[in-house]
């Protein structure tokens, strides 16, 4: 158990390089993470109306009052790319943690979430070959990360409700450099002193709430989620090498509604088909080349024997799944594949949750970026059951 | 355990498929970063604009300090006088005994109270051969017999050791640091102790031997002369604790000799009062007989020198004394030139800071009237630029060159103290705020030369500092008002006696000037190497690189209104740079004045600007 915690951080400890036009792309909040564990990524980025699921789940915080346990859930993940366009081709890789949660759910008073996830993320980094004598680069980084708190409650064994808030922090940081000093045959260039960073930083600020019903039945359940439009506070920068600019605004950028309405089949019993349709409200208002964004995935997952007795393969839980999204970027759009697996970890409960997703992203238009990507996904699943009495030995 | 091992396995798989992976330079995206207006590709424009006019184009005389340096300078010579300063302690009752072992007359040079003065050869030898430097010290005194010196003395006799140390660290800062004239030292107004303090004037005359002081051929002159007045005063009165000032200065004002003396050393070639007479002054003891200037820091002894013009050299650029040169670059007149050379520039941004092009390269070149610029011995000289121009926004920070006149008439001794400056908090170091005042005093004793006293309000016992400047002078000053950044202060007395302009500036850059070598990449350190930044007498012109004061000239959108803008040319060193030894600095300082011709009365130059365009936010 141990060390499936020491390796995703050390892992976490690597950021590499990504690439997406929505990193690029100063409109908007750059790449956006799903703010799914690797089960519904498994799922075809699906499942959230599935209730056998542990833990909080911030895109539909309502089931969580069907859970009865007191859980953990840490989350990584690792993607694998390769980039191309009309000319170049490149191969990058990143990691990140994108988020923690907690589960406290009680018996009477419905249950409490509480979970940081980061939202989106922008990592891109290109260094074009030095040409005469000069070598740039552009950089973006950063991301809008989230800290929430859900509220659910279950008014009886079919329809639970959900409500939360969340706090929106970000900082997102733009950097171009050049570097001229590299002619030994020119000394003004040579001697020259060399752009260290052209940089303009966004920092974000603000709230958002949401509400989240499930409705389950014995052969379906379904969801719905909804999160707020919100104004986020943007404060802008700018910083040039050894020059103090002065040059800063403050705005307020408009962060659009979202919601996911979710359907899950049962048609036997430890198989369940998954069925989930996002929206978020986009478009020109709130940057040029935005458009709303909306994607399906579909999924389905046989989930393992609870017998502790029971062969290990049995115990475990299989998934596959795939989907298609339209991203909010004007002419972008990502289909993906996706397969996985629920290990369980000992006979209590805890579980990793393991999901590769192969998917293609692309931006059409007048320049072509496209990229193919193998994206692995950990969740691990620690639970317990706080404040009963322990179960004594006879 | 098969769990844990399963996830073990899965961790370790993903670190080393991620270690396996190779970043680095790549192009994908490029035409959609360009798309976006994040241009990568932009070219360098490389640009040398002509006959570029500079305004304001002055010098000024900067305070330089020569305190405890080791070569002084006395004599006269190109229209600047030197003079010496010497302070000496005398706490030790066994020297004023030894006054009584011999007595001497006036033009007695073997006197109980002695001068001396040492004059080494301080352009050395390259084995048996003389180096070219030392060559040029014997031409300075070669025709010249003797040089007369004006020793002026002023003791200071205390019966105990109470407040003594104040005593001398009040004298030290107005005789040795401010350089202000004995007879116009004044007292702290606050203490009749200081008042009742017991001095006595004296004047001697000593006559240095010259002929043949720098020949190669003779050992180095250690000279001893009598100070019979002094010696006369200090016998009058045995008091325990006595501080001696000397203020030593050519009598004929019209001679051309410039003597290179010992200065701030110990023993043998330093200057001192030897007291007793009948002994070898190299041999005598320090404990008893020798009496050296004290330490006024662990390193500096209290010996100095300080030059004085005849005359306003305002256009010229100064070494000895240092006269630093001063001219303007009007940003308008800038962007009209780099647009005609581009055949237009991009449409100027909102707000304060111009964010069109980034240089990373600036050059000045500025001509030289080779007829009229005056360097002993065509020393070459190694020149710097300090660009005088804060890149904040005055609304964001003081940190600005800002004008501030004044019309002060001269006053009495008991001045009326005129608030200057307000110094922001951001300014000072403690976070405080305070304010400079400014009196402008009238001296009883000498109606020739005008006094500027600067205090903060926080410390109105004394003076922050003060200036001494004849009417129709231009001066620099240098304050530090226990602030983070250094307070300049120029005044600007040409125009009238009583117009004063004061200019508060701070975060002052020094351009960098390192040349590197194109085979290791790292700076050059040898002289022999750096000549393309050297001011050589002959050649046409002089370049000084300046990229971060053409930076800010570019990107300030506010300078010429509410922001100044101010670049200064001033030599590095006292010292010259010799050709003929792979331009070896000389020890002893030089004396030059480089002057810039002007056409029109304007002093036009060259600029070599790289410029690269920055994306818009």
């Amino acid at each position: 158990m141990k060390s499936a915690f020491i390796i995703p951080l050390a892992l976490a400890a690597r950021l590499w390089a990504d690439f997406s036009p929505l990193d690029v792309n100063a409109n908007g909040i750059g790449t956006l993470s799903a703010p799914l564990g690797a089960r519904e990524r498994a799922m075809g980025n699906s499942g959230l109306a599935s209730t056998p699921a542990t833990g909080v789940s911030q895109a539909n915080p309502s089931r969580l009052a069907f859970q009865d346990k007191h859980s953990f859930t840490g989350t990584l993940e690792t993607t694998l790319e390769y980039l191309h366009d009309d000319d170049f081709g490149n191969r990058r890789s990143d990691a990140f943690l994108p988020g923690l949660t907690l589960a406290f759910p009680t018996q009477k008073f419905g249950a409490l979430g509480l979970w940081y996830w980061q939202t989106a993320h922008r990592n891109f980094t290109l260094e074009p070959a030095a040409r005469n004598g000069v070598r740039q680069s552009f950089f973006a980084e950063g991301g809008l990360f989230e800290l929430g708190a859900a509220y659910s409650y279950a008014f009886n064994p079919y329809l639970a409700v959900g409500v939360d808030i969340r706090k929106l922090l970000g900082r997102e940081r733009f950097i171009k450099t050049a570097d001229f000093n590299r002619d030994p045959s020119d000394p003004a260039y040579y001697n020259s002193r060399s752009l260290a960073g052209d940089t303009l930083q966004r920092d974000l600020d603000g709230l958002r709430q949401g509400v989240s019903l499930t409705f389950r039945q014995k052969f379906w359940n379904a969801a719905i989620a909804v999160q707020t439009g919100s104004y986020l506070d943007l404060d802008e920068s700018r910083h040039i090498t050894g020059i103090t600019t002065g040059i800063t605004g403050s705005q307020e950028i408009y962060l659009p509604w979202q919601g996911t309405v979710a359907l899950a089949l049962k048609p036997k019993n430890n198989h369940t088909v998954t069925l989930d349709l996002n929206y978020a409200g986009w478009d020109e208002a709130q940057g040029e080349g935005l458009n709303p964004g909306m994607g399906i995935g579909i999924g389905y997952e046989k989930q393992g024997s609870k017998s502790p007795y029971d062969a290990f393969l049995k115990r475990c839980a299989w998934r596959a799944g795939g989907g298609y999204e339209s991203l909010y970027l004007e002419s972008s759009w990502q289909g993906y594949a996706t397969v996985g697996l629920g290990l369980p970890l000992g006979v209590r409960g805890h579980s990793l949750d393991i999901a590769l997703l192969g998917g293609h992203r692309e931006l059409g238009g007048n320049s072509f970026v496209a990229e193919e990507y193998l994206k692995l996904s950990l969740t691990v699943q620690g639970v317990g059951v706080w404040g009963q009495p322990a179960r004594r030995r006879k | 355990m098969v769990n844990q091992r399963i996830s073990t396995l899965i961790g370790f798989g993903l670190l080393v498929l991620g270690g396996c992976l190779s970043d680095g330079p790549n192009e994908t995206g490029t035409a959609f970063l360009k798309e976006k207006g994040i241009v990568l590709q932009d070219p360098v424009l490389d640009l040398v604009l002509e006959d570029f006019p500079l305004e304001a184009f002055r010098s000024t005389l900067e305070e330089t300090s020569h305190l405890g340096d080791t070569v002084a300078m006395l004599g006269h010579s190109q229209g600047v006088t030197a003079g010496m300063r010497l302070a000496f302690s005398l706490s030790n009752q066994v020297f004023l005994d030894s006054l009584d072992s011999a007595d001497a007359g006036e033009g007695d040079e073997d006197g109980a109270l002695r001068l001396v003065m040492g004059f080494p050869k301080w352009g050395g030898l390259d084995g048996d051969n003389p180096l070219p430097a030392q060559v040029y010290l014997e031409k300075t005194v070669a025709g010249h017999d003797s040089l007369q010196v004006l020793v002026r003395a002023l003791t200071l006799g205390d019966p105990s050791k109470d407040q003594y140390n104040r005593v001398v660290s009040h004298y030290q800062r107005a005789f040795l640091d401010k350089r202000l004239p004995l007879d116009l030292i004044t007292v702290p107004e606050d203490s009749s102790y200081w008042k009742a303090q017991e001095k006595t004037f004296t004047v001697d005359t000593i006559t240095l031997e010259v002929s043949g002081l720098y020949d190669r051929s003779r050992p180095d002159s250690i000279q001893a002369h009598a100070l019979p007045h002094l010696l006369d005063a200090l016998k009058a009165k045995r008091l325990g604790y006595r501080y001696i000032l000397l203020d030593l200065q050519p009598v004929a004002a019209d001679t051309d000799l410039m003597l290179r003396p010992a200065g701030g050393i110990g023993a043998y070639y330093g200057p001192a009062l030897l007291f007793g007479g009948g002994f070898d002054p190299a041999r005598a003891s320090t404990s008893k007989q020798r009496l050296e200037p004290y330490y006024v820091t662990a390193t500096a002894r209290s010996v100095t020198y300080f030059l004085e013009e005849d005359h306003e050299n305002d256009d010229a650029l100064g070494i000895s004394p240092r006269r630093n040169l001063k001219f303007r670059i009007h940003r308008d007149t800038l962007l009209q030139r780099i647009s005609r050379k581009l055949g237009g520039l991009p449409p100027s941004p909102q707000g304060e800071f111009d964010s069109r092009y980034f240089i990373p390269f600036g050059e000045i070149s500025l001509p030289l009237d080779t007829n009229l610029t005056r360097i002993e011995n065509d020393y070459a000289l190694d020149v710097a630029m300090v660009s005088n121009l804060d890149s904040t926004a005055p609304s964001s920070d003081p940190g600005v060159v800002t004008y501030h006149d004044l019309k002060l008439s001269p006053g009495p001794e008991s001045p009326q103290w005129e608030t200057l400056w307000v110094i922001d908090q951001a300014l000072s170091l403690r976070q405080k705020t305070d304010t400079l005042k400014v009196a402008y005093v009238l001296p009883e004793a000498d109606s020739s030369v005008r006094i500027l006293r600067f205090r903060r309000m926080a410390d109105t016992t004394r003076d922050l500092d003060s200036l001494i400047i004849r009417p129709g002078q231009s001066r620099e000053l240098s304050l530090n008002p226990g602030t983070r950044i250094s307070l300049r202060v120029k005044v600007d007395a040409r125009a009238e006696d009583y117009d004063l302009t004061f200019r508060l500036r701070s975060q002052s850059t020094v351009e960098a000037a390192g040349i590197r070598d194109p085979e290791t990449g790292y700076p050059y350190t040898d002289n022999e190497d750096l000549t393309s930044r050297f001011l050589i007498p002959g050649n046409p012109w002089v370049s000084v690189r300046s990229t971060e004061g053409l930076q800010r000239t570019l990107n300030r959108v506010n300078l010429g209104k509410d922001l100044q803008q101010e670049f200064s040319l001033q030599v590095s060193g006292r010292g010259g740079l010799d050709p003929d030894t792979n331009f070896i600095r000389t020890y002893y300082p030089i004396q030059g004045s480089v002057r810039f011709p002007a056409v029109d009365g304007t002093v036009r130059a060259k600029i070599h600007l790289l410029l690269f365009p920055l994306t818009q936010p």
